[in-house]
Protein backbone atom coordinates (compact mmCIF):
# COMPACT_ATOMS: atom_id res chain seq x y z
CA UNK A 1 0.00 0.00 0.00
CA UNK A 2 1.79 3.44 -0.96
CA UNK A 3 0.88 6.98 -0.61
CA UNK A 4 -2.47 8.41 -2.25
CA UNK A 5 -3.38 12.02 -3.34
CA UNK A 6 -7.56 11.16 -2.91
CA UNK A 7 -7.69 7.96 -1.01
CA UNK A 8 -11.41 7.99 -0.41
CA UNK A 9 -12.29 8.20 -3.98
CA UNK A 10 -9.11 5.99 -5.31
CA UNK A 11 -9.69 3.51 -2.71
CA UNK A 12 -13.80 3.66 -2.78
CA UNK A 13 -15.62 0.20 -2.76
CA UNK A 14 -17.33 -0.74 -5.89
CA UNK A 15 -20.91 0.34 -5.02
CA UNK A 16 -19.50 3.77 -4.17
CA UNK A 17 -18.06 3.83 -7.62
CA UNK A 18 -21.12 2.89 -9.05
CA UNK A 19 -23.44 5.24 -7.12
CA UNK A 20 -20.90 8.48 -8.35
CA UNK A 21 -21.09 7.19 -11.73
CA UNK A 22 -25.22 6.82 -11.94
CA UNK A 23 -25.41 9.98 -10.41
CA UNK A 24 -22.83 11.69 -12.34
CA UNK A 25 -24.08 9.88 -15.79
CA UNK A 26 -27.89 10.50 -15.55
CA UNK A 27 -27.54 14.37 -15.04
CA UNK A 28 -24.54 14.34 -17.64
CA UNK A 29 -26.85 12.99 -20.32
CA UNK A 30 -29.28 15.51 -19.55
CA UNK A 31 -27.18 18.25 -19.63
CA UNK A 32 -25.35 17.08 -23.04
CA UNK A 33 -28.81 16.15 -24.68
CA UNK A 34 -29.97 19.86 -23.51
CA UNK A 35 -26.96 21.65 -24.82
CA UNK A 36 -25.37 20.04 -27.08
CA UNK A 37 -27.65 19.74 -30.43
CA UNK A 38 -24.98 17.38 -32.14
CA UNK A 39 -25.33 14.77 -29.73
CA UNK A 40 -29.05 15.55 -29.67
CA UNK A 41 -29.64 14.80 -32.83
CA UNK A 42 -27.52 11.44 -32.73
CA UNK A 43 -29.69 10.50 -29.70
CA UNK A 44 -32.68 11.38 -31.34
CA UNK A 45 -31.99 9.47 -34.35
CA UNK A 46 -30.79 6.20 -32.48
CA UNK A 47 -34.48 7.04 -30.49
CA UNK A 48 -32.89 7.03 -27.38
CA UNK A 49 -34.21 10.07 -24.66
CA UNK A 50 -32.36 11.45 -21.19
CA UNK A 51 -34.97 9.66 -19.15
CA UNK A 52 -34.00 5.97 -21.11
CA UNK A 53 -30.63 6.32 -19.03
CA UNK A 54 -31.50 5.74 -15.37
CA UNK A 55 -28.10 4.12 -14.53
CA UNK A 56 -24.59 3.10 -15.88
CA UNK A 57 -26.12 -0.46 -17.28
CA UNK A 58 -28.18 1.62 -19.56
CA UNK A 59 -24.60 3.26 -21.12
CA UNK A 60 -24.84 0.96 -24.07
CA UNK A 61 -27.95 2.50 -25.67
CA UNK A 62 -25.81 5.50 -26.00
CA UNK A 63 -24.41 6.29 -29.63
CA UNK A 64 -20.90 6.45 -30.66
CA UNK A 65 -18.84 9.79 -31.04
CA UNK A 66 -15.85 8.97 -32.99
CA UNK A 67 -13.26 11.53 -34.64
CA UNK A 68 -15.06 12.22 -37.44
CA UNK A 69 -17.85 13.89 -35.29
CA UNK A 70 -15.13 15.70 -33.78
CA UNK A 71 -14.01 17.07 -37.17
CA UNK A 72 -17.51 17.12 -38.72
CA UNK A 73 -18.31 19.40 -35.46
CA UNK A 74 -15.30 21.11 -36.13
CA UNK A 75 -14.90 23.40 -33.99
CA UNK A 76 -17.73 24.39 -31.29
CA UNK A 77 -20.42 21.90 -32.31
CA UNK A 78 -19.55 19.53 -29.02
CA UNK A 79 -19.35 22.55 -26.84
CA UNK A 80 -21.26 22.04 -23.78
CA UNK A 81 -20.40 25.29 -22.02
CA UNK A 82 -21.06 29.15 -23.59
CA UNK A 83 -17.50 30.01 -24.94
CA UNK A 84 -17.54 32.82 -21.80
CA UNK A 85 -17.22 29.81 -19.55
CA UNK A 86 -14.46 28.39 -21.89
CA UNK A 87 -11.00 29.10 -20.34
CA UNK A 88 -8.52 27.02 -22.61
CA UNK A 89 -7.98 25.27 -25.20
CA UNK A 90 -6.06 22.21 -26.73
CA UNK A 91 -5.57 20.32 -29.62
CA UNK A 92 -4.02 17.25 -31.21
CA UNK A 93 -1.38 16.72 -33.34
CA UNK A 94 -3.32 15.20 -35.80
CA UNK A 95 -1.30 15.27 -39.27
CA UNK A 96 -4.27 14.92 -41.65
CA UNK A 97 -7.39 17.09 -42.19
CA UNK A 98 -8.55 19.34 -39.38
CA UNK A 99 -7.19 19.42 -35.89
CA UNK A 100 -9.45 18.13 -33.03
CA UNK A 101 -9.94 20.90 -30.82
CA UNK A 102 -11.27 20.29 -27.24
CA UNK A 103 -12.33 23.32 -24.75
CA UNK A 104 -12.43 23.43 -21.11
CA UNK A 105 -13.66 25.39 -18.01
CA UNK A 106 -12.31 26.00 -14.87
CA UNK A 107 -14.00 22.87 -13.16
CA UNK A 108 -12.51 20.76 -16.55
CA UNK A 109 -9.30 21.85 -15.83
CA UNK A 110 -9.14 20.98 -11.90
CA UNK A 111 -10.18 17.68 -12.10
CA UNK A 112 -7.41 16.69 -15.22
CA UNK A 113 -5.08 18.89 -12.70
CA UNK A 114 -6.45 16.28 -9.67
CA UNK A 115 -6.04 12.95 -11.99
CA UNK A 116 -2.63 13.84 -12.65
CA UNK A 117 -1.97 14.65 -8.89
CA UNK A 118 -2.59 11.03 -8.22
CA UNK A 119 -0.81 9.87 -11.50
CA UNK A 120 2.51 11.59 -9.40
CA UNK A 121 1.45 10.58 -6.11
CA UNK A 122 0.94 6.84 -7.57
CA UNK A 123 4.65 7.44 -9.03
CA UNK A 124 5.62 8.28 -5.56
CA UNK A 125 5.73 11.62 -5.65
CA UNK A 126 5.16 14.19 -3.03
CA UNK A 127 5.37 18.02 -2.51
CA UNK A 128 8.89 17.33 -1.62
CA UNK A 129 9.97 16.47 -5.28
CA UNK A 130 11.31 18.46 -8.00
CA UNK A 131 9.04 17.56 -11.57
CA UNK A 132 10.90 18.29 -14.68
CA UNK A 133 7.89 18.47 -17.40
CA UNK A 134 9.67 17.60 -20.51
CA UNK A 135 6.26 17.02 -22.19
CA UNK A 136 5.87 19.77 -25.14
CA UNK A 137 3.86 22.69 -23.51
CA UNK A 138 1.38 24.60 -25.63
CA UNK A 139 -1.56 22.74 -27.39
CA UNK A 140 -0.49 19.75 -26.92
CA UNK A 141 -1.88 18.66 -23.78
CA UNK A 142 1.14 16.82 -22.21
CA UNK A 143 2.87 19.68 -20.55
CA UNK A 144 -0.19 21.29 -19.31
CA UNK A 145 -1.83 18.21 -17.64
CA UNK A 146 1.64 17.49 -15.77
CA UNK A 147 2.95 20.80 -14.85
CA UNK A 148 -1.21 21.48 -13.39
CA UNK A 149 -0.92 18.08 -11.74
CA UNK A 150 2.54 18.76 -10.00
CA UNK A 151 1.31 22.23 -9.13
CA UNK A 152 -1.77 20.38 -7.53
CA UNK A 153 0.37 18.19 -5.42
CA UNK A 154 2.56 21.17 -4.77
CA UNK A 155 5.92 20.19 -5.97
CA UNK A 156 8.59 22.01 -7.20
CA UNK A 157 7.60 22.29 -10.78
CA UNK A 158 10.06 22.67 -13.94
CA UNK A 159 7.86 23.32 -17.08
CA UNK A 160 10.85 22.52 -19.92
CA UNK A 161 9.12 21.37 -22.16
CA UNK A 162 10.59 19.29 -24.70
CA UNK A 163 13.75 19.30 -26.57
CA UNK A 164 17.36 21.13 -25.76
CA UNK A 165 18.72 18.34 -24.78
CA UNK A 166 21.60 19.64 -23.00
CA UNK A 167 19.65 21.86 -20.87
CA UNK A 168 17.29 18.87 -19.78
CA UNK A 169 20.29 17.48 -18.26
CA UNK A 170 21.94 20.00 -17.18
CA UNK A 171 18.77 21.50 -14.75
CA UNK A 172 18.35 17.78 -14.30
CA UNK A 173 21.34 17.78 -12.38
CA UNK A 174 22.17 21.05 -10.97
CA UNK A 175 18.00 21.04 -9.80
CA UNK A 176 17.76 18.00 -8.42
CA UNK A 177 15.39 16.46 -10.35
CA UNK A 178 13.42 13.77 -8.85
CA UNK A 179 10.69 13.46 -11.01
CA UNK A 180 10.83 12.87 -15.01
CA UNK A 181 7.61 13.30 -17.09
CA UNK A 182 7.88 12.89 -21.14
CA UNK A 183 7.05 10.76 -24.38
CA UNK A 184 8.86 7.59 -23.40
CA UNK A 185 10.76 8.10 -27.14
CA UNK A 186 11.90 11.03 -25.69
CA UNK A 187 12.78 9.07 -22.07
CA UNK A 188 15.06 7.07 -24.08
CA UNK A 189 16.62 9.83 -26.13
CA UNK A 190 17.68 11.71 -22.73
CA UNK A 191 18.72 8.01 -21.46
CA UNK A 192 21.06 8.01 -24.01
CA UNK A 193 22.07 11.19 -24.02
CA UNK A 194 22.88 11.33 -20.13
CA UNK A 195 24.96 8.04 -20.57
CA UNK A 196 26.87 9.06 -23.31
CA UNK A 197 28.26 12.21 -21.41
CA UNK A 198 28.67 9.63 -18.14
CA UNK A 199 26.80 11.88 -15.95
CA UNK A 200 24.16 8.94 -14.62
CA UNK A 201 25.43 9.04 -11.13
CA UNK A 202 24.68 12.62 -10.62
CA UNK A 203 21.33 12.13 -10.99
CA UNK A 204 18.97 12.33 -8.79
CA UNK A 205 15.92 10.99 -10.52
CA UNK A 206 13.51 8.45 -8.69
CA UNK A 207 10.35 7.97 -10.55
CA UNK A 208 9.65 8.92 -14.34
CA UNK A 209 6.06 9.48 -16.30
CA UNK A 210 6.14 8.42 -19.86
CA UNK A 211 2.96 8.74 -21.86
CA UNK A 212 1.34 9.79 -25.12
CA UNK A 213 2.90 7.27 -26.89
CA UNK A 214 2.69 3.17 -26.85
CA UNK A 215 6.31 1.61 -25.31
CA UNK A 216 6.46 -1.93 -24.50
CA UNK A 217 8.10 -3.55 -21.91
CA UNK A 218 11.78 -3.78 -23.10
CA UNK A 219 11.34 -0.09 -23.74
CA UNK A 220 10.36 -0.12 -19.76
CA UNK A 221 13.29 -1.96 -18.76
CA UNK A 222 16.19 0.09 -20.98
CA UNK A 223 14.90 3.84 -19.21
CA UNK A 224 15.02 2.22 -16.10
CA UNK A 225 18.28 1.11 -16.16
CA UNK A 226 19.63 4.40 -18.07
CA UNK A 227 18.50 6.80 -15.70
CA UNK A 228 18.12 4.85 -13.37
CA UNK A 229 14.45 5.69 -11.75
CA UNK A 230 11.04 3.51 -12.15
CA UNK A 231 9.16 4.15 -15.33
CA UNK A 232 5.63 4.60 -15.04
CA UNK A 233 3.21 4.61 -17.88
CA UNK A 234 0.19 7.28 -18.45
CA UNK A 235 -2.97 7.23 -20.25
CA UNK A 236 -5.04 10.20 -21.77
CA UNK A 237 -6.15 11.95 -24.87
CA UNK A 238 -6.64 15.40 -25.81
CA UNK A 239 -10.34 14.47 -26.55
CA UNK A 240 -11.48 13.36 -23.14
CA UNK A 241 -9.01 16.05 -21.13
CA UNK A 242 -5.37 14.66 -21.07
CA UNK A 243 -2.96 12.54 -19.63
CA UNK A 244 -4.10 11.16 -16.22
CA UNK A 245 -7.50 9.93 -17.61
CA UNK A 246 -5.61 6.63 -16.37
CA UNK A 247 -2.01 5.81 -14.74
CA UNK A 248 0.21 3.20 -13.21
CA UNK A 249 0.48 2.86 -9.65
CA UNK A 250 4.04 0.88 -7.95
CA UNK A 251 2.63 -2.81 -9.26
CA UNK A 252 3.44 -1.06 -13.32
CA UNK A 253 1.44 -3.51 -14.66
CA UNK A 254 -1.84 -1.76 -15.86
CA UNK A 255 -3.28 1.55 -15.54
CA UNK A 256 -6.05 2.61 -12.91
CA UNK A 257 -8.47 4.33 -15.11
CA UNK A 258 -10.06 7.70 -13.28
CA UNK A 259 -13.61 5.86 -12.46
CA UNK A 260 -14.81 8.72 -11.14
CA UNK A 261 -14.73 11.47 -14.24
CA UNK A 262 -14.48 8.93 -16.49
CA UNK A 263 -16.82 5.68 -17.62
CA UNK A 264 -14.78 2.94 -19.61
CA UNK A 265 -15.92 0.63 -21.86
CA UNK A 266 -14.29 -2.02 -24.47
CA UNK A 267 -16.06 -3.14 -27.63
CA UNK A 268 -15.93 -5.13 -30.76
CA UNK A 269 -14.46 -2.62 -33.12
CA UNK A 270 -16.36 -3.81 -36.11
CA UNK A 271 -20.14 -4.50 -34.20
CA UNK A 272 -19.57 -1.98 -31.41
CA UNK A 273 -20.99 -4.61 -29.24
CA UNK A 274 -19.39 -4.19 -25.60
CA UNK A 275 -17.25 -6.79 -24.99
CA UNK A 276 -16.73 -8.11 -21.23
CA UNK A 277 -13.44 -7.93 -18.98
CA UNK A 278 -10.51 -8.77 -19.84
CA UNK A 279 -11.46 -8.99 -23.28
CA UNK A 280 -8.97 -6.55 -25.84
CA UNK A 281 -11.42 -3.74 -27.53
CA UNK A 282 -11.48 -0.62 -28.51
CA UNK A 283 -11.63 0.95 -25.63
CA UNK A 284 -14.48 3.93 -25.14
CA UNK A 285 -14.62 6.64 -22.91
CA UNK A 286 -17.84 8.59 -21.41
CA UNK A 287 -16.83 11.80 -19.69
CA UNK A 288 -19.50 11.81 -16.79
CA UNK A 289 -18.33 15.40 -14.91
CA UNK A 290 -16.49 17.22 -17.99
CA UNK A 291 -18.52 20.46 -18.35
CA UNK A 292 -16.80 21.78 -21.63
CA UNK A 293 -16.22 19.18 -24.19
CA UNK A 294 -18.91 16.07 -22.75
CA UNK A 295 -17.78 13.48 -24.99
CA UNK A 296 -20.19 10.19 -24.74
CA UNK A 297 -19.08 7.13 -25.69
CA UNK A 298 -15.98 8.30 -27.30
CA UNK A 299 -14.21 5.81 -29.34
CA UNK A 300 -10.59 6.19 -28.84
CA UNK A 301 -9.19 3.68 -31.58
CA UNK A 302 -6.70 2.26 -28.70
CA UNK A 303 -6.91 -1.42 -28.43
CA UNK A 304 -6.64 -2.87 -25.17
CA UNK A 305 -8.16 -4.38 -22.34
CA UNK A 306 -9.82 -4.08 -18.89
CA UNK A 307 -9.38 -5.78 -15.52
CA UNK A 308 -10.98 -5.77 -12.30
CA UNK A 309 -8.69 -8.06 -10.53
CA UNK A 310 -8.12 -6.55 -6.98
CA UNK A 311 -4.76 -4.38 -6.91
CA UNK A 312 -2.08 -4.79 -4.36
CA UNK A 313 -2.06 -0.82 -4.14
CA UNK A 314 -5.10 -0.63 -2.44
CA UNK A 315 -6.69 1.60 -5.43
CA UNK A 316 -10.10 -0.20 -6.64
CA UNK A 317 -10.19 1.66 -9.96
CA UNK A 318 -10.51 -0.62 -13.10
CA UNK A 319 -7.38 -1.28 -14.32
CA UNK A 320 -6.07 -0.90 -18.19
CA UNK A 321 -3.89 -3.72 -19.54
CA UNK A 322 -0.89 -2.47 -22.21
CA UNK A 323 -2.54 -0.58 -25.26
CA UNK A 324 -2.02 -3.67 -27.95
CA UNK A 325 -1.71 -0.90 -30.36
CA UNK A 326 -3.91 2.06 -31.72
CA UNK A 327 -6.15 0.78 -34.45
CA UNK A 328 -5.12 4.11 -36.11
CA UNK A 329 -1.03 3.12 -35.87
CA UNK A 330 -2.19 -0.43 -36.82
CA UNK A 331 -0.64 -0.62 -40.61
CA UNK A 332 -2.02 -3.38 -43.17
CA UNK A 333 0.97 -4.31 -44.98
CA UNK A 334 0.32 -7.00 -47.57
CA UNK A 335 -2.68 -7.94 -45.99
CA UNK A 336 -0.94 -8.37 -42.40
CA UNK A 337 -1.98 -6.64 -39.27
CA UNK A 338 1.33 -4.85 -38.17
CA UNK A 339 2.04 -2.88 -34.84
CA UNK A 340 4.50 -0.55 -34.79
CA UNK A 341 5.07 -1.55 -31.02
CA UNK A 342 5.72 -5.81 -32.56
CA UNK A 343 8.91 -3.82 -34.13
CA UNK A 344 10.01 -2.17 -31.03
CA UNK A 345 9.65 -5.58 -29.32
CA UNK A 346 11.74 -7.31 -31.60
CA UNK A 347 14.66 -4.70 -31.88
CA UNK A 348 15.18 -4.33 -28.00
CA UNK A 349 15.39 -8.13 -27.57
CA UNK A 350 17.86 -8.19 -30.41
CA UNK A 351 19.74 -5.36 -28.20
CA UNK A 352 18.77 -2.01 -30.79
CA UNK A 353 17.85 0.83 -28.98
CA UNK A 354 14.16 1.67 -29.64
CA UNK A 355 14.76 4.17 -32.59
CA UNK A 356 13.25 3.35 -35.31
CA UNK A 357 11.33 3.93 -38.27
CA UNK A 358 8.81 2.27 -40.13
CA UNK A 359 8.28 3.27 -43.87
CA UNK A 360 6.04 2.19 -46.06
CA UNK A 361 5.05 2.20 -49.74
CA UNK A 362 3.24 1.11 -52.50
CA UNK A 363 5.87 -0.20 -55.75
CA UNK A 364 3.87 -1.78 -58.71
CA UNK A 365 0.90 -2.52 -56.81
CA UNK A 366 2.96 -4.31 -54.02
CA UNK A 367 3.60 -2.99 -50.72
CA UNK A 368 7.17 -2.41 -49.72
CA UNK A 369 8.10 -2.56 -45.89
CA UNK A 370 11.36 -0.94 -44.85
CA UNK A 371 12.23 -0.70 -41.08
CA UNK A 372 15.08 1.91 -40.31
CA UNK A 373 17.13 1.53 -37.22
CA UNK A 374 19.58 3.40 -34.93
CA UNK A 375 22.45 1.59 -34.67
CA UNK A 376 24.22 1.61 -31.14
CA UNK A 377 27.96 1.16 -30.32
CA UNK A 378 27.04 -2.59 -29.20
CA UNK A 379 25.81 -3.33 -32.44
CA UNK A 380 28.95 -2.05 -34.50
CA UNK A 381 31.17 -4.54 -35.82
CA UNK A 382 34.83 -4.04 -37.92
CA UNK A 383 33.19 -5.96 -40.97
CA UNK A 384 30.69 -5.23 -42.97
CA UNK A 385 29.76 -8.96 -42.56
CA UNK A 386 29.52 -8.73 -38.94
CA UNK A 387 27.10 -6.08 -39.42
CA UNK A 388 24.70 -7.22 -42.08
CA UNK A 389 24.78 -10.96 -39.98
CA UNK A 390 22.64 -8.72 -37.50
CA UNK A 391 20.38 -7.14 -40.11
CA UNK A 392 19.93 -10.57 -41.56
CA UNK A 393 18.98 -11.98 -37.84
CA UNK A 394 16.37 -9.00 -37.74
CA UNK A 395 15.09 -9.65 -40.66
CA UNK A 396 14.35 -13.18 -39.50
CA UNK A 397 13.38 -12.65 -35.99
CA UNK A 398 10.71 -9.41 -37.81
CA UNK A 399 9.71 -12.25 -39.93
CA UNK A 400 8.78 -14.33 -37.20
CA UNK A 401 6.85 -11.69 -35.49
CA UNK A 402 4.84 -10.26 -38.16
CA UNK A 403 4.85 -13.17 -40.87
CA UNK A 404 5.96 -10.54 -43.42
CA UNK A 405 9.67 -9.57 -44.45
CA UNK A 406 10.39 -6.52 -43.85
CA UNK A 407 13.55 -4.80 -45.33
CA UNK A 408 16.00 -3.46 -42.37
CA UNK A 409 18.83 -0.88 -43.12
CA UNK A 410 21.13 -0.15 -40.21
CA UNK A 411 21.18 3.67 -39.80
CA UNK A 412 23.77 5.99 -38.09
CA UNK A 413 22.50 7.34 -34.49
CA UNK A 414 20.32 10.07 -34.23
CA UNK A 415 19.53 9.68 -37.60
CA UNK A 416 15.39 9.05 -37.50
CA UNK A 417 13.80 12.40 -37.44
CA UNK A 418 12.36 13.61 -34.06
CA UNK A 419 9.52 16.00 -33.35
CA UNK A 420 7.57 17.72 -30.16
CA UNK A 421 10.00 15.16 -28.53
CA UNK A 422 7.75 11.98 -30.50
CA UNK A 423 9.89 10.01 -32.69
CA UNK A 424 7.85 9.73 -36.39
CA UNK A 425 7.67 6.23 -36.47
CA UNK A 426 5.81 5.39 -39.42
CA UNK A 427 5.97 6.93 -42.38
CA UNK A 428 3.48 5.86 -45.04
CA UNK A 429 3.72 6.90 -48.51
CA UNK A 430 0.67 4.88 -50.02
CA UNK A 431 -1.86 6.17 -51.72
CA UNK A 432 -5.28 5.19 -51.62
CA UNK B 1 51.95 -5.82 -30.31
CA UNK B 2 48.93 -4.54 -31.57
CA UNK B 3 47.92 -1.25 -33.56
CA UNK B 4 44.55 0.18 -32.84
CA UNK B 5 42.07 0.91 -35.60
CA UNK B 6 39.30 2.79 -35.50
CA UNK B 7 36.27 1.00 -36.93
CA UNK B 8 33.74 4.08 -37.80
CA UNK B 9 30.30 3.33 -39.28
CA UNK B 10 29.14 5.39 -42.23
CA UNK B 11 25.91 5.34 -44.12
CA UNK B 12 26.55 5.64 -47.59
CA UNK B 13 25.41 9.34 -48.01
CA UNK B 14 26.66 11.95 -50.08
CA UNK B 15 29.83 13.86 -48.18
CA UNK B 16 29.70 11.50 -45.22
CA UNK B 17 33.08 10.37 -45.73
CA UNK B 18 34.56 14.44 -46.37
CA UNK B 19 32.90 14.84 -43.36
CA UNK B 20 34.74 11.96 -41.23
CA UNK B 21 37.97 13.03 -42.87
CA UNK B 22 37.68 17.01 -42.14
CA UNK B 23 36.43 16.40 -38.80
CA UNK B 24 39.63 14.48 -37.47
CA UNK B 25 41.74 17.26 -40.02
CA UNK B 26 40.22 20.19 -38.07
CA UNK B 27 41.32 18.29 -34.74
CA UNK B 28 44.81 18.04 -35.98
CA UNK B 29 44.80 14.34 -36.32
CA UNK B 30 46.57 12.44 -39.04
CA UNK B 31 45.50 9.63 -40.46
CA UNK B 32 48.18 7.12 -41.59
CA UNK B 33 46.35 4.98 -43.23
CA UNK B 34 42.05 4.58 -44.70
CA UNK B 35 40.35 1.40 -45.85
CA UNK B 36 36.85 1.25 -46.46
CA UNK B 37 34.23 -1.17 -46.70
CA UNK B 38 31.17 -0.56 -48.02
CA UNK B 39 27.80 -2.26 -49.05
CA UNK B 40 24.96 -0.53 -50.84
CA UNK B 41 23.58 1.17 -47.99
CA UNK B 42 26.86 1.86 -45.17
CA UNK B 43 30.37 1.14 -44.60
CA UNK B 44 33.02 0.60 -42.36
CA UNK B 45 35.77 3.15 -42.38
CA UNK B 46 39.03 1.87 -40.80
CA UNK B 47 41.55 4.64 -39.55
CA UNK B 48 45.05 4.01 -38.29
CA UNK B 49 45.60 7.09 -36.92
CA UNK B 50 48.56 9.07 -35.34
CA UNK B 51 46.70 9.48 -31.84
CA UNK B 52 44.38 7.23 -31.69
CA UNK B 53 43.05 8.28 -28.23
CA UNK B 54 42.51 11.90 -28.97
CA UNK B 55 40.54 10.38 -32.40
CA UNK B 56 37.88 8.58 -30.41
CA UNK B 57 37.52 11.38 -28.05
CA UNK B 58 36.40 13.62 -31.02
CA UNK B 59 34.15 10.76 -33.04
CA UNK B 60 32.42 10.52 -29.74
CA UNK B 61 31.80 13.97 -29.33
CA UNK B 62 30.85 14.75 -32.88
CA UNK B 63 28.00 11.59 -32.20
CA UNK B 64 29.59 8.73 -34.70
CA UNK B 65 29.38 4.93 -33.88
CA UNK B 66 32.61 3.46 -34.03
CA UNK B 67 34.96 0.39 -32.19
CA UNK B 68 39.03 0.84 -31.23
CA UNK B 69 39.83 -2.35 -32.64
CA UNK B 70 43.45 -4.34 -32.56
CA UNK B 71 45.53 -5.26 -35.80
CA UNK B 72 48.72 -6.19 -36.69
CA UNK B 73 51.31 -4.29 -38.94
CA UNK B 74 54.22 -6.09 -40.10
CA UNK B 75 56.75 -4.55 -42.33
CA UNK B 76 56.85 -6.75 -45.63
CA UNK B 77 59.96 -6.23 -48.32
CA UNK B 78 58.41 -4.03 -50.95
CA UNK B 79 58.91 -6.64 -53.53
CA UNK B 80 56.75 -8.94 -55.86
CA UNK B 81 55.62 -11.79 -53.29
CA UNK B 82 56.36 -9.80 -50.48
CA UNK B 83 52.57 -10.22 -49.20
CA UNK B 84 52.05 -13.59 -50.60
CA UNK B 85 54.90 -14.88 -47.88
CA UNK B 86 53.10 -13.54 -44.83
CA UNK B 87 50.02 -14.93 -45.78
CA UNK B 88 51.76 -18.50 -46.64
CA UNK B 89 53.16 -18.28 -43.27
CA UNK B 90 49.19 -17.51 -41.85
CA UNK B 91 47.44 -20.02 -43.51
CA UNK B 92 50.15 -22.55 -42.82
CA UNK B 93 48.81 -21.99 -39.32
CA UNK B 94 45.12 -22.41 -40.30
CA UNK B 95 45.09 -18.58 -39.52
CA UNK B 96 42.61 -17.12 -41.50
CA UNK B 97 42.81 -13.24 -42.36
CA UNK B 98 39.81 -11.11 -41.73
CA UNK B 99 40.73 -7.81 -43.72
CA UNK B 100 44.01 -6.70 -45.29
CA UNK B 101 45.49 -3.11 -46.17
CA UNK B 102 48.70 -1.50 -46.47
CA UNK B 103 50.48 1.61 -45.44
CA UNK B 104 52.02 3.77 -47.95
CA UNK B 105 55.95 3.38 -46.78
CA UNK B 106 58.25 6.51 -47.68
CA UNK B 107 61.35 4.31 -47.97
CA UNK B 108 61.26 2.55 -50.89
CA UNK B 109 62.18 -0.98 -50.29
CA UNK B 110 59.28 -1.92 -47.81
CA UNK B 111 56.05 -1.49 -47.18
CA UNK B 112 53.88 -1.87 -44.23
CA UNK B 113 50.50 -4.67 -44.11
CA UNK B 114 47.88 -4.13 -42.03
CA UNK B 115 45.75 -7.07 -41.25
CA UNK B 116 43.47 -8.34 -38.81
CA UNK B 117 43.00 -12.00 -37.48
CA UNK B 118 40.00 -13.42 -35.09
CA UNK B 119 41.38 -12.22 -31.51
CA UNK B 120 41.93 -16.03 -30.61
CA UNK B 121 44.40 -16.33 -33.83
CA UNK B 122 46.02 -13.24 -32.98
CA UNK B 123 48.94 -14.07 -30.74
CA UNK B 124 49.38 -17.29 -33.12
CA UNK B 125 49.30 -14.82 -36.45
CA UNK B 126 52.42 -12.73 -34.04
CA UNK B 127 54.51 -15.63 -33.15
CA UNK B 128 54.47 -17.22 -36.58
CA UNK B 129 55.67 -13.83 -38.22
CA UNK B 130 58.38 -13.41 -35.51
CA UNK B 131 60.13 -16.94 -36.00
CA UNK B 132 59.97 -16.11 -39.72
CA UNK B 133 61.86 -12.32 -39.32
CA UNK B 134 59.11 -10.28 -39.76
CA UNK B 135 59.22 -7.11 -37.95
CA UNK B 136 55.50 -6.25 -35.81
CA UNK B 137 55.39 -2.73 -35.87
CA UNK B 138 53.54 -0.72 -32.79
CA UNK B 139 51.48 1.97 -32.68
CA UNK B 140 54.56 4.50 -32.41
CA UNK B 141 56.96 2.72 -35.39
CA UNK B 142 53.69 3.03 -37.64
CA UNK B 143 53.15 6.93 -36.64
CA UNK B 144 56.60 7.16 -37.51
CA UNK B 145 56.76 5.51 -41.17
ZN1 LIG C 1 -2.79 -0.41 -8.36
Amino acid sequence: MGNYFQKEIECASREQIVAIQNEKLVSQVKRVYENVPYYRAKMDEKGVKPEDIKSIEDLHKLPFLMKSDLRDAYPYGLLGKPLSECVRIHSTSGTTGRRVVAFYTQHDIDIWDECCARALVAAGASKDDVVQVAYGFGLFTGGAGLNGGSHKLGSLTLPMSSGNTERQIQFMIDLNATVLCCTPSYAAYLSESVNERGVKDQLKLKAGIFGAEAWSEEMRKSIEEGLGLKAFDIYGLTEISGPGVAFECEEQNGMHINEDHFIAEIIDPDTGEVLPDGSVGELVFTCIDKEAFPLIRYRTRDLCSLSRVPCPCGRTHVKMGKLMGRSDDMLIIRGVNVFPSQIETVLIKNGYAANYQIIVDRVNNSDTFDVNVEITPDMLSDTTMGISEREKHLVNDLKAMLGIKAAVHIVEPKSIARSEGKAVRVIDKRKF
Amino acid sequence: MFVTQLSIFVENRFGRIAELTRLLADNGIDMRTISIADTKEFGIVRIIADNPDKAAEVLTADGWIFQKTPVIAVVIPDVPGGMADVLDALTEKEIGVEYIYAVIAKKAETACMIFRVKDKHSQAAIDVLNEKGYTILSQEEVNAI
